[in-house]
């Protein structure tokens, strides 16, 4: 279990996000469970979930893995049991196969045979020859979640998967999902500003707004029975 | 499994995807050459030292030499994969400071892995200017300082790399892109001044070397000129094969690297240059392991890399011949060793060449020296010599004529 424990972050004074904070944030992420993270853009979805995963260290505040604090040391063991997808995960120069052999080494519990299959059942199984650059953003997407997905992670921090995708490819990219929440007990955080594409599909929902997580409970609890919207929920 | 295994399995199947990346083996040879070199206080043809101009060279190449050997295992290079596709869709690198941070990746434990076996490279490159220090080829501060630049550099390096890679598992990329940049720009900037100084000195040292033979044999036909192994010769030549090599292995975009036949093409000259170094080398050491210094009353033989001086009274006998249309001057000492004092090998101390007029005027003094000590030396090819000696001027003449009247013929 992901443990973050009033989080605060900011930029710095030199970077163009001078004025952005992030500040006390604290949730929990478990396994066996989808998780949303609503906000809308700049709000600090990108940040927060970096701080979960290790790519920025918080200014105050710690995040537990199993209970231990995260520290450079225990990184590499933290991210072979923690996946994360954003971008540049893959080299761009590369065939799919070819990134998948790579980076697979790293990850010994990489299921070759199920990324396989659900690359088949993301629709995009004869692509393992492509050139990495040369994918659509869906077929990106789709590549990467399954390649998450197949190293059996216990923890899927998602930054904007649905971000740019087409209807189709949405629907493809939540069932590979789902299945990763059903077949392994992968516990998901998803960021999104997009509510209408997650809310059947989450159970818990925490709302970002400017650097401050403003609400967080079930899905009931949030967002009701389906009928508010991101503008409702920043109100 | 734990992280060091996985890092090894890593490092493998990065440097086999990377494996036409050799331009740091290059560097890293070369840097030893000049290395090699620096103990000798060579002199160009201006007379200037360049000992120091070459361990500054060649630190810079080594420590380019370890940044390509670190970055070779630190990024994905583009393979034949990306053959026909537009060059403005793909990109030509991935580095591994982006890639992995978002992946398992144990950037101690990778650098130290790359470090751990760049050891033995290291040691065997130390063990070599040890030796060379040790056979005289250079002398053993030297040999000292170079070591020293041989795990300095090469740690230096080592810890830039793993550093850079670990503050981008942990930070945004700008700090990183300042600092990896900045690094970059000065080992850039370092070895373009190294550049454009042997670059002047690759159009000073022929120029200088060509107007002082120029002078003598086309405007100055009267004085003979015994050509000298001038060390400035060969440093022409070594460090022009540097900065070919640098530029030559700076060349690795991705359009060289995706035509076979540029890659055959570098083969080959790599192949060139290493046959180029080898010859200049045991030139080189010959020149330096073989060799008379010359002074006014003294002999100075330096042979198989041993050297001893010796004076007039070790002298017991001396010959005067033709050979190449030079005059030869065979001096026999007391141990036995014969050595041809004008020979090709000799170097002249300034003031030996201040007193002497030519080399007739220095083997007439020498014979009146030894016949002085009861040793008349004896001159062949008497005539051949007279008709070359003819053809300078009245002072030449007047030194052959003086060996002649000391000399059996």
């Amino acid at each position: 279990m992901i443990e973050a424990r009033n989080l605060s972050f900011g930029y710095g004074k030199l970077r163009m996000k001078k004025d952005f904070e992030l500040r006390d944030v604290s949730l929990k992420i478990e396994p066996g469970y989808m998780s949303c993270l609503l906000g809308k853009n700049g709000a600090g979805k990108t940040t927060l979930l970096s701080l979960l995963y290790g790519t920025l260290v918080p200014k105050s505040g710690e995040v537990l893995w199993n209970g231990k604090p995260l520290n450079g040391r225990t990184l590499a063991e933290y991210r072979r049991e923690v996946a994360y997808a954003g971008e540049d995960w893959c080299a761009e120069c590369m065939t799919v196969d070819q990134n998948v052999e790579m980076l697979s080494i790293l990850y010994p519990s990489f299921d070759r045979k199920y990324f396989d299959e659900l690359m088949k059942v993301a629709g995009i199984g004869g692509i393992g020859g492509k050139v990495y650059e040369t994918l659509s953003r869906g077929e990106r997407v789709k590549t990467e979640i399954s390649f998450l997905l197949a190293r059996r992670p216990k923890i899927l921090l998602l930054d904007e998967p649905l971000a740019n995708v087409d209807p189709v490819f949405k629907v493809d990219v939540l069932e590979l999902l789902q299945r990763g929440v059903a077949e392994n007990e992968t516990g998901i955080l998803i960021s999104t500003h997009l509510v209408d594409e997650i809310s059947d599909v989450v159970d818990y929902v925490y709302v970002l707004e400017q650097g401050k997580l403003t609400q967080a409970g079930s899905r009931f609890e949030v967002l009701g029975e389906g009928e508010k919207n991101l503008r409702d929920l920043m109100k | 499994m734990d992280n060091r295994e996985i890092m090894e399995r890593l490092r493998k199947y990065v440097g086999e995807r990377n494996r036409v990346l050799v331009g740091w083996m290059v560097l890293w040879a070369t840097a030893v050459i000049l290395f090699l070199m620096t103990g000798r206080a060579l002199q160009n043809a201006t007379g200037e030292s360049l000992q120091w101009f070459y361990y500054g060279l060649g630190c810079v190449l080594l420590f380019m030499a370890s940044k390509r050997y670190f970055k070779k295992y630190a990024k994905i290079f583009a393979g034949d994969e990306v053959k026909g596709l537009d060059a403005s869709v793909v990109l030509s690198e991935t580095d591994f400071s982006d890639l992995m941070k978002t992946h398992a990746f144990d950037a101690g434990t990778y650098y130290g892995i790359l470090m751990r076996r760049l050891l033995p490279l290291m040691a065997g490159s130390i063990a070599v200017l040890m030796v060379g220090g040790a056979l005289q080829v250079t002398s053993l501060k030297m040999a000292g300082f170079a070591a020293g630049a041989m795990i300095l550099f090469p740690a230096f390096a080592c810890f830039l790399e793993w550093r850079r890679t670990a503050w981008r598992m942990t930070h945004a990329a700008s700090a990183t892109r300042i600092l990896d940049g900045a690094i970059d720009s000065i080992s850039l900037f370092v070895g373009i001044i190294a550049g454009c100084i042997a670059h002047v000195m690759i159009a000073m040292t022929p120029i200088t070397y060509l107007h002082k033979v120029t002078l003598m044999k086309g405007f100055d036909q009267q004085v003979p000129v015994r050509f000298s192994t001038n060390a400035g010769i060969l440093t022409v030549a070594f460090v022009v094969a540097v900065v070919l090599l640098s530029l030559m292995v700076t060349d690795l975009s991705r359009e060289t690297l995706l035509s076979i036949w540029i890659k055959s093409r570098k083969w080959i000259t790599i192949g060139l240059f290493v046959a180029l170094f080898l010859t200049f080398g045991l030139l080189e050491y010959k020149m330096f392991n073989d060799h008379v210094r010359l002074t006014e009353n003294d002999f100075v033989v330096k042979s198989g890399g041993r050297e001893k001086a010796y004076d007039l009274n070790d002298v017991t006998n001396l010959r005067a011949y033709c050979k190449d249309d030079s005059l030869c001057l065979e001096v026999t000492f007391l141990d036995g060793v014969k050595v041809n004092v004008l020979g090709s090998v000799t170097e002249e101390t300034k003031a030996w060449g201040e007193r002497y007029y030519s080399d007739y005027n220095y083997a007439a003094e020498l014979a009146e020296k030894l016949s002085e000590r009861g040793i008349i030396g004896t001159l062949e090819d008497a005539e051949k010599l007279q008709k070359i000696v003819d053809g300078y001027d009245r002072e030449c003449g007047e030194g052959f004529a003086r060996m002649k009247e000391l000399m059996i013929h």
